[in-house]
């Protein structure tokens, strides 16, 4: 399988007041053409900012990144500026958190779509309009020959989340970032967007980084996950390995903070304390402050291990048997 | 996979087209400028201002500048509005002064646009040492008082009536250019700003097609309140002398001949005065109601604060006066 988007060493770096801080720290990832890989973590743990450094959307006057985000044969963090915005909406794309706010109120959505199109393509506008109405059905929005006509707050969010997938796959993406897409929607909802996801990832092959906090929407979706916790990758296997036996004490206690209801009655899990502020990370092990199987050793740095075919950044994973999914269940 | 190809089958009206926006909308037109009795009441007034202007020399019944030789003549079926100091025809004089009235607004907020636009758009979207540099430019200009400063800037191009216009469009235009920074610096922080950059926006079309539109609204409604302004602005100019040179007709200059000879020939001051201030409450009542159309949350806003007083004033006298039957949330 050749990979779509490799992500080597990606580090990223704001400067703050109190100096420059590093948000993101020796990230690695692969996502196959067709593959959905999730990116999973708590608020603050740099998953987003990994999404919007891959696109190049970091202001430039105050964030800085290093490493190599491969798309084929060329890396996005080096291309020129004018490449770059060639490559956005055709090699790759994103689309985003809360559709309510991502789409311009003031024009109507075929107008958003042809846009991009025409973006890309030397293609005229009836052409551009045949081709949002096909996207359109595609993604499957309901009357989609009357629907471009709509502006964005004459559809429901559901609806707008379509519209967002269509316009960030109508030039045919090899590579598709989509952050905490079905965040803002309800589970009915989420459902019909995340299998819409699988559904036209397997039909174009396209690569899908699916950015969540949410393990239950990876187990429906990805094939493979990895867990970052402020900002570093602390985890990374197949989707059923972390959830039935995870390795890393972060990964197995998001989830078991996940609301279950054979769990009913009993207070619901919340691993203690939060992510630890950019400018004031522990020197050794970054969850170590918050962590209960925490020792001596874990003052020190933690590399990533890596270790038939996944890869755990906890120097006590061989002695831990962590609880996941199955073991949650009669705890 | 999907190709583009040219050839079209259904094609909805919307997709040919260029991008619809809330103002260019018929129904959105129409409330703007007979929505309700202020806006009906300024068309009105202005549409005929405007007709006056346009067609001054049919509707005007002598030339502005003829003298019949009796001075300080009131109304009569042969002067209408009686005449001046000169013996000049008022009502003909008031014709040819719309006309002034009129461009000398439109030149100075177009000018007032046209600097103010860019400087605004410019220093909210770059940021930095840029948008310093550009806003303390602005905080000079608009630290001095702006007819003072309008006096300055026609002194050294020249009395006239395009010169103080000139003058006034540069004095308006920082206001602008800091109401157009204002609004790109939060345009510019939208979610589906930057996802058009991640479509492959690039930067001149994102600007162009997203920045622009979602933050001219605002600029727009202060546009329309500006040509009040400048009416006024240049009527000051001209009474001072420096707006329309003598013997041609404005409101400004007519104004300064009557107020000299106020105690012969009272009446002298009431036909430009009253043209002023119907003009500029016209222009600010089609602000109004422009705004009410364009941001429909505002007027919300005050209508509940309104309600608010209203009902608290009910509180203090039970039936509501005017015999309006208003049914009591409570």
């Amino acid at each position: 399988m050749a990979a779509a988007l490799e992500v080597r060493n990606l580090s990223v770096y704001f400067q703050t007041p109190e100096g420059e801080v590093q948000a993101v720290r020796d990230l690695s990832l692969t996502v196959a053409a067709g593959e959905i890989v999730g990116l999973v973590g708590e608020s603050g743990s740099g998953k987003s900012v990994t999404a919007l450094a891959i696109m190049g959307l970091l202001p430039p006057s105050v964030s800085r990144t290093s490493g190599s985000a491969l798309l084929g044969d060329r890396d996005l963090l080096a291309l020129a500026p004018d490449r770059l915005v060639k490559a956005r909406g055709r090699d790759i794309s994103m689309i985003f958190q809360e559709p309510m706010t991502a789409l311009d109120p003031l024009f109507r959505i075929g107008d958003q779509i042809t846009e991009t199109v025409r973006a890309h393509h030397r293609v005229s506008r009836r052409a551009a309009a045949d081709r949002a109405i096909r996207i359109l059905t595609d993604v499957g929005l309901p009357d989609p020959a009357a629907r471009v006509r709509a502006y964005p707050h004459q559809l429901s969010g559901g609806m707008r989340q379509r519209v967002m997938i269509a316009i960030a796959l109508v030039s045919e993406p090899a590579v598709l970032i989509a952050d905490e897409p079905t965040t803002s929607l309800d589970v009915t909802v989420q459902a019909q967007i995340l299998g819409l996801l699988a559904e036209l990832s397997r039909a174009h092959g396209t690569a899908v980084v699916l950015i969540t906090h949410d393990l239950g929407v990876v187990a429906e979706t990805c094939s493979r996950v990895h867990t970052m916790y402020a900002g570093e990758i602390v985890e990374e296997c197949s989707v059923d390995e972390a959830l039935l036996a995870p390795k890393h004490p972060y990964t197995s206690g998001l989830i078991q903070a996940i609301p279950r209801a054979e769990k009913r009655r009993q207070p619901l899990y919340s691993i203690p304390g939060r992510v630890p502020p950019l400018t004031a990370m522990p020197s050794g092990c970054r969850f170590e402050p918050r962590c209960e199987h925490a020792s001596e050793s874990c003052r020190a740095a933690q590399p990533l291990e890596r270790r038939d075919g996944r890869a755990v950044r906890c120097g006590r994973h061989g002695e831990l048997t962590l609880p996941g999914a199955a073991s949650g269940v009669d705890q | 996979m999907v190709t583009l190809d040219p050839v079209s089958s259904r094609l909805p009206d919307a997709a040919r087209g260029p991008a619809p926006s809330a103002w260019r909308s018929r129904r959105g037109l129409r409330q703007w400028l007979w929505g309700d009795w202020r806006s009906r009441l300024a068309t009105c007034v202005l549409a005929l201002v405007l007709v006056m202007a346009i067609a001054a020399p049919l509707i005007a019944r002598y030339s502005p500048t003829a003298q019949d030789f009796i001075p300080f003549r009131g109304p009569s079926s042969a002067h209408w509005l009686g005449t001046d100091d000169l013996g000049r025809d008022v009502w003909s004089r008031l014709v040819y002064g719309a006309r002034a009235s009129i461009e000398a607004a439109g030149i100075a907020v177009c000018l007032a646009l046209a600097i103010g636009v860019p400087i605004g758009l410019i220093a909210g979207f770059r940021g930095g040492w840029v948008d310093a540099v550009l806003m303390r430019i602005a905080d000079t200009v608009l630290s001095f008082p702006g007819i003072i400063l309008a006096i300055a800037i026609t002194a050294v191009l020249g009395p006239g009536l395009v010169h103080s216009m000139l003058a006034v469009g540069i004095v308006f235009s920082p206001s602008i250019a800091r109401l157009m920074r204002s609004q790109v610096l939060v345009t510019k922080e939208r979610l589906y700003v930057d996802a058009a950059v991640s479509f492959g926006n690039p930067p001149s079309r994102t600007v162009a097609r997203h920045i622009v539109p979602n933050s001219i609204q605002p600029v727009v409604i202060q546009a329309t309140f500006m040509l009040g302004l400048a009416v006024i602005a240049e009527a000051s100019l001209s009474f001072v002398g420096l707006g329309v040179q003598y013997p041609s007709p404005s409101f400004g200059g007519m104004l300064q001949s009557a107020s000299q000879f106020i105690s012969v020939h009272p009446f002298g001051v009431y036909p430009p005065g009253v043209a002023i201030a119907l003009i500029v409450l016209a222009f600010n009542a089609l602000g109004d109601s422009l705004r009410d159309v364009l941001d429909p949350l505002a007027s919300t806003r005050r209508a509940a604060r309104l309600a608010a007083r209203a009902s608290t004033r009910r509180g203090h006298r039970p039936e509501a006066p005017g015999g309006r039957h208003v049914p009591e949330g409570h």
